[in-house]
């Protein structure tokens, strides 16, 4: 496999803070999952991609070239941030225009890719609206098509799906599978498994800065059998929505919430579980939906241990 | 898992050198027209006018009731006030400070540095169309009102003799894009260099700048010193700064001031450049 | 276009035109000279001209000054005006605009005056002509270059003690025979034999334009100045103050809407500047001190400012005519009239 990222011995530390420590490894083509809780030096990891840190030591490589201080890699590469920010005075097409120009595009060239990245995260009818119009899912879609307009060779997507509906979820996981099927090299991160299962199987797991492992996802859901996934769902009639999941084989264990409104599922398929719930949840009157997944730092727990 | 080739990392059909990042002026032009836009249309832009436009209406006023008015100002005069104590002085450099410490510190606190910084630009493109932006908008803002005061105010008696006034109008122009120019390069640097730069600049402007009416070489070591002394035709100063009053030949302050606005900017470039922008989540 | 572009391009528009009418002023203002404040024809003085004044007519006119002396008058106009419009046709607060006065020996002991007038405005020229050949005794006139000079006074060596010559409808111009002569003749060749003086062109240029009176001039002007001033032994001592020669002076003033004088003087240096500087501001300092007898010269101490520039040094006033007026010797109170003696008993 050809590397698109190398990582050599790279480590970078903020005063006595070690945010990622003597990580080596590469990313090639297709699309890699960087999976892990919150403060294990993923947004670390794919700044120092992305350009934005330099390596305490070590090197980070980006097609071959120092990431930091290579302006024109971003010419092949793309940046998906994680902050939800923007000019909020500009249209979409008018944030995507800025940002092709910025990419050394004539203007009918910056307005025919435009046109074409609002048409890949389905945002041509509201390219004229301000973006500080747009609800949470419109905002995280206008920033995943000002990453790929200038159709780079590298991907670098910092939880890309966070706020989005399960419509528009399932809209940017095809686009992501895609991209990665194009030969182009996808890193996502994410702190959620299952989103990260469902663009790719192959995976970097870490946490506190090392990488515990890498490889493929079905490893990783071998582990989960021992630490299910929770769901929590708040129902108008929660006895109506336990007795229509209770039944089902991937439904490990069903406890109801101290208000009474709550129920909570354990379910060792995930997948299988939304894909499953959704009828229930609407004659249910399901209001609110969350899952702390609690089992992945369990798991990172049993890597750490092990 | 399966190996999937890499896209080729051929030449775009498009013709760009993607070997290099964009030309500095290409970048710098797109940086300046996605900053203008929220630079002109912003709350501190109201503010400034109403701060760098008031001379006009004032003038206005002046030339109402010049007749009213006791008669130890001239109307000619009065302008001479407004170029070197009103604009050069104060209302120049607040509104430099105000615009220019804030050319990066949006960008960051906005968190949209990043698609700045992921951008195939050097980042001195970045930092010379946010300067320009800043220039363009308080240009916009100042010179028409500069020209508005000085004709209100010289045409009081009619269209003759302003003709022999019109070369100082000229030259007070002049040195209200230096003013805005040289304070905006060292707010620009600020602005670079601490979190917080508004309040330092605060010192600097009503603090550090005094120091153009002490005796002696003292005054070499501000900025202000230099503009006021290339205005031509400025009115007496009053008090104690009168005793002190120096006017530094023409030549040294356009080297002094074109110098400060190389190495004022050249620093900035060179840190924005340098810096790492961790944002905080 | 953006509307931000819009707004700067209209920013740029209302400068531009500003800019162009400006440059029109420039360009078409009556009042614009040759070289500051001199008119063309002007250009024609000598080259050795070492000084030049000029009073611009219409502002002092216009003044509050002027209007003062007019409400003095006790009659409504000095009867040399009356005679003078009669004869001539001009009235000298309607038909003139600008006097200079230019020469190379100011008042030099031992030395004849060479000072040369010449007055801009609106002449009769023919009535002007007859009244001087038919009024003056001993005038004669000679042709200098297509140009008719007439000459007051001439001797019988040829050498008139003045002459007066228009150099054209709207410029006459007095003086020594000498001086007419060379400007009348520089002037038919068309020459500005002053722009060789670039000494006195550079001061020329420094002159704020629009002032009602102005003076430039190098050491001669200075030549009847005081070499040095009484110091604290008083005068007579050798505890005078030495002052520092200046190079050149400048002086600029307005009358309207207050006095306002500005003097530039040269020195030799940026110290004799400095010192220079001092000494002026020691006499203001000195009036200021005098307040408790004359109030009035702390007012005036207070209008008048000094800065140096290098080795040049500044000397602002802004005297308002209200100060001026209490600087005036006020009348001897009339006794009062005295209580009728008391009747005997």
């Amino acid at each position: 496999m050809t590397a698109t990222l190398e990582y050599v011995r790279a480590s970078r530390w903020y005063g006595p803070v070690i945010a990622l420590n003597d990580v080596t490894t590469t990313v090639g083509p297709g699309v890699t999952g960087l999976l892990g809780p919150n403060g294990a030096g993923k947004s670390t990891f794919l700044k120092l991609a992305a350009g934005q840190l330099a390596p305490s030591q070590g090197e980070v490589r980006v097609l071959g070239r120092p990431a930091w201080g290579s302006p024109e890699l971003f010419h092949r590469v793309g940046v998906c941030p994680e902050p939800d920010a923007f000019w909020e005075g500009l249209t979409g097409f008018q944030f995507l225009m800025a940002l092709l120009r910025l990419t050394g595009f004539d203007d009918a060239e910056c307005r025919r890719r435009a046109e074409q990245a609002l048409e890949q995260v389905a945002l041509t009818e509201a390219r004229d609206r301000k973006i500080g119009g747009y609800s949470k899912g419109m905002r995280q879609r206008i920033k995943m098509a000002q990453s790929l307009a200038h159709d780079p060779q590298v991907l670098l997507l910092d939880e890309p799906l966070s706020g989005m509906d399960p419509v528009n979820r399932r809209r940017i996981v095809d686009l992501v599978k895609k991209l990665g099927r194009e030969g182009r090299t996808v890193l996502v991160s994410s702190h959620i498994l299952h989103e990260v299962e469902a663009m790719t199987r192959r995976v970097l797991l870490i946490h506190n800065g090392r990488i515990l492992a890498e490889g493929d996802v079905r490893e990783i859901r071998d582990l989960m059998d021992e630490h299910p996934h929770t769901v929590a769902l708040r129902a108008r009639d929660p006895r109506a929505l336990a007795r229509a999941v209770v039944g089902s084989t991937h439904v490990l264990s069903l406890t109801f919430g101290a208000e009474g409104e709550w129920v909570t599922v354990q379910t060792a398929r995930p997948d299988e579980f939304y894909s499953s719930v959704v009828d229930a949840a609407v004659e249910a009157g399901v209001s609110e939906m969350y899952s702390p997944d609690e089992n992945l730092e369990s798991v990172f727990k049993y890597l750490v241990a092990r | 898992m399966s190996a999937i080739p890499a896209v080729p990392a051929a030449a775009p059909a498009d013709g760009r050198d993607v070997s290099r990042p964009v030309p500095f002026l290409r970048a710098a032009r797109a940086v300046f027209d996605l900053s203008l836009e929220g630079m002109v249309w912003s709350r501190r832009s109201l503010l400034m006018i109403l701060l760098l436009g008031l001379p006009a209406p004032l003038a206005l006023v002046f030339r109402t009731f010049i007749t009213r008015l006791p008669p130890r100002v001239g109307a000619f005069d009065f302008y001479g006030v407004v170029i070197a104590f009103y604009y050069v002085r104060n209302a120049l450099p607040l509104a430099a400070l105000f615009y220019a410490t804030a050319l990066i510190a949006d960008e960051v606190e906005g968190k949209t540095i990043t698609y700045l910084l992921t951008r195939p630009i050097q980042r001195v493109s970045v930092l010379a169309g946010k300067f320009a932006a800043y220039l363009a908008t308080t240009l916009a803002l100042a010179l028409p009102a500069v020209v508005l005061t000085f004709f209100l105010l010289t045409t009081i008696r009619g269209w003759t003799g302003v003709g022999a006034l019109v070369p100082d109008l000229f030259r007070d122009m002049g040195v209200v894009v230096l003013t805005l120019v040289t304070y905006g390069a060292f707010f620009t640097l600020m602005g670079v260099l601490l979190r917080r730069p508004v309040i330092p600049g605060l010192l600097f402007l009503f603090v550090w700048e005094l120091l153009a009416n002490a005796p002696g070489y003292l005054p070499r070591f501000t900025i202000t010193a230099y503009l006021r002394s290339l205005i031509h035709h400025r009115p007496p100063d009053e008090g104690l700064a009168e005793i002190f009053a120096q006017v530094l030949p023409t030549a040294l302050c356009l080297e002094a001031v074109g110098g400060m606005i190389v190495v004022f900017l050249a620093a900035a470039a060179w840190i924005f450049s340098n810096r790492e922008y961790v944002l905080d989540q | 276009m953006t509307r931000s572009r819009l707004v700067v391009l209209g920013a740029t528009v209302v400068v531009a035109a500003g800019a162009m009418a400006a440059l029109g002023a420039l360009y078409l203002d009556p009042a614009r000279a040759a070289v500051g404040p001199l008119p063309p024809q002007a250009l024609s003085l000598p080259a050795g001209t070492r000084y030049v004044m000029g009073l611009d007519v219409k502002r002092f006119v216009a003044s509050p000054l002027y209007a003062k002396y007019a409400a003095a008058r006790t009659s409504n106009r000095p009867q040399a005006f009356e005679e003078l419009e009669q004869k001539t046709g001009l009235n000298p607060e309607r038909d003139l605009d600008q006097v200079y006065i230019a020469g190379s020996q100011a008042g030099v002991p031992g030395r004849t005056g060479d000072a040369l007038v010449v007055v801009v405005g609106r002449f009769d020229r023919a009535k002007v002509a007859r009244a001087i050949e038919t009024e003056k005794r001993g005038v004669t006139s000679k042709n200098v270059s297509g140009t008719v000079v007439y000459l007051f006074n001439e001797s019988a060596s040829g050498k008139g003690s003045g002459a007066t010559a228009f150099l054209d409808d709207d410029t006459l111009v007095m003086g020594t025979q000498a001086s007419v002569e060379q400007t009348v003749t520089a002037r038919a060749r068309g020459e500005a034999p002053l722009r060789n003086n670039a000494a006195l062109l550079a001061l020329l240029e420094s002159v704020r334009p629009g002032s009602t009176f102005w003076m430039v001039g190098d050491q001669t002007l200075l030549s009847n100045m005081p070499k040095a001033i009484p110091g604290p032994g008083g005068p007579g001592t050798s505890q005078s103050i030495e002052l520092p020669a200046l190079k050149s002076l400048m002086v600029t003033g307005d009358l309207d809407p207050q006095v306002s004088l500005d003097i530039t003087g040269e020195a030799a240096d940026e110290p004799a500047a400095k010192n220079l500087a001092d000494v002026v501001r020691g006499f203001v300092a000195l009036a200021s001190l005098q307040a408790n007898q004359k109030p009035e010269l702390k007012q005036l101490a207070s209008a008048i400012s000094v800065t140096t520039e290098a080795s040049r040094v500044h000397v602002a006033a802004r005297v308002p005519y209200e100060v001026l007026d209490s600087l005036q010797p006020r009348p001897p109170r009339s006794a009062p009239p005295r209580p009728p003696a008391p009747s005997a008993p």
